[in-house]
């Protein structure tokens, strides 16, 4: 085989070689404890890194709470029976245009029946949307 | 202030999208940041810490000081400009161990140019082939850098020469890549040579680099 004469061949293979070596090593080579333990340190700055970084893009202030609307006097005074009936009542005339998270109403307590009634009968009184 | 170092061609790196001194900070999204993190474990990092360790032989016989700190420092500057931005990864097109191989030879390289540029050791063991590199180097070259560099790469493969006295197959395919051979196809046709013999010989190919990576490293990373 004859020699490349480039002058910048020995450049050229000593590249290849140390590369060629270098991907065996990194698949397969020997590595130290010592190397496992930097690693591993390295992997707990990096994912301390990525904490800090998602923690800061959360905003500063959190939002307010909202607190809810007082119950009516009128709600407050029915009783459970009344508040069902309503409830029922209010679900025939609202229709499709209302969906309630709850599937049994039992579990709901009589306040929270009230506060859902009482968004009930503002979203009826504002009418359809679109 | 590092300078980004342009992978953008293997890596998928846009530079028009690089934070090169403008004014866009990098901001990556969360599909980047899992990838990131999912991909950036322990395996990765002492596979590219290995890496680095053979590849910064370029980079320690162009007279720069070198131990198994300035490999971790390679795999450490790749992380961190990547997490930084100063060199951009897409996900969507390689992995992070592509990109990461590709920043520390970026990196390595311009280290071995900075230390063939500022000299503070001098070449190393003088041989026929340094001399006859350093000649030819002086005669055809202006830059003295570059002549410096192939004296090192010369006395670098000398040294391999020398270490690999006796294995034929191994020389074989060190004349191979001198003839011109880039990939193992070309020296498996060059060298006239079997996969399995190409195969066996670069395994020992492979420990004469490690030792020398070894020596060069270990009384440093001692002292």
């Amino acid at each position: 085989m004859k020699k490349n004469k480039d002058p910048d061949n020995d450049l050229r293979v000593l590249d290849i070689i140390t590369r060629e070596v270098g991907l065996l090593e990194y698949e397969s080579g020997h590595v130290r404890a010592e190397d496992k333990q930097w690693a591993n340190g390295v992997v707990a700055d990096v994912q301390a890194k990525i904490g800090e970084y998602r923690r800061a893009r959360l905003p500063k202030v959190a939002p307010p709470i909202k607190k809810a609307e007082p119950i009516s006097k009128r709600l407050k005074a029915m009783p459970r029976v009344a508040l069902e009936a309503l409830y029922a009542q209010l679900h025939e005339v609202l229709g499709p245009r209302v969906q309630v998270a709850f599937r049994n109403l039992s579990e709901l307590s009589d306040n929270d029946l009230r506060r859902l009634i009482q968004k009930m009968e503002k979203a009826g009184a504002q009418g359809p949307r679109g | 202030m590092k300078s980004p170092n342009d992978t953008g061609t293997e890596t998928g790196r846009n530079p028009n999208d690089a934070n090169d001194g403008g004014t866009e900070p990098f901001a990556p999204n969360e599909d980047w940041i899992q990838q990131f993190k999912t991909q950036c474990n322990q395996s990765l990092i002492t596979g590219l810490n290995n890496y680095a360790r053979t590849r910064m032989l370029g980079v320690a016989y162009a007279g720069r000081k070198v131990d198994d700190y300035y490999a971790r420092e390679l795999v450490l500057d790749a992380i961190g400009d990547t997490w930084m931005g100063v060199v951009r990864w897409d996900p969507s097109r390689f992995p992070l161990k592509h990109h990461l191989l590709r920043v520390i030879d970026g990196h390595s390289d311009k280290h071995a140019k900075h230390a063939i540029a500022h000299p503070h050791e001098a070449i190393g063991d003088d041989c026929k082939e340094s001399r006859a590199a350093e000649r030819a180097a002086s005669e055809q070259v202006a830059e003295p850098e570059i002549a410096a560099k192939r004296v090192y790469a010369s006395e670098m493969l000398a040294k391999i020469r020398e270490l690999a006295a006796g294995d034929k197959d191994v020389l074989r395919i060190l004349d191979a890549y001198d003839a011109g051979a880039t990939t193992k196809e070309d020296v498996l046709a060059l060298a006239k040579m079997k996969d399995r013999t190409y195969h066996n010989a670069y395994g020992r190919l492979r420990r004469i680099i490690r030792n020398l990576t070894d020596q060069r490293l270990a009384p440093k990373a001692k002292a």
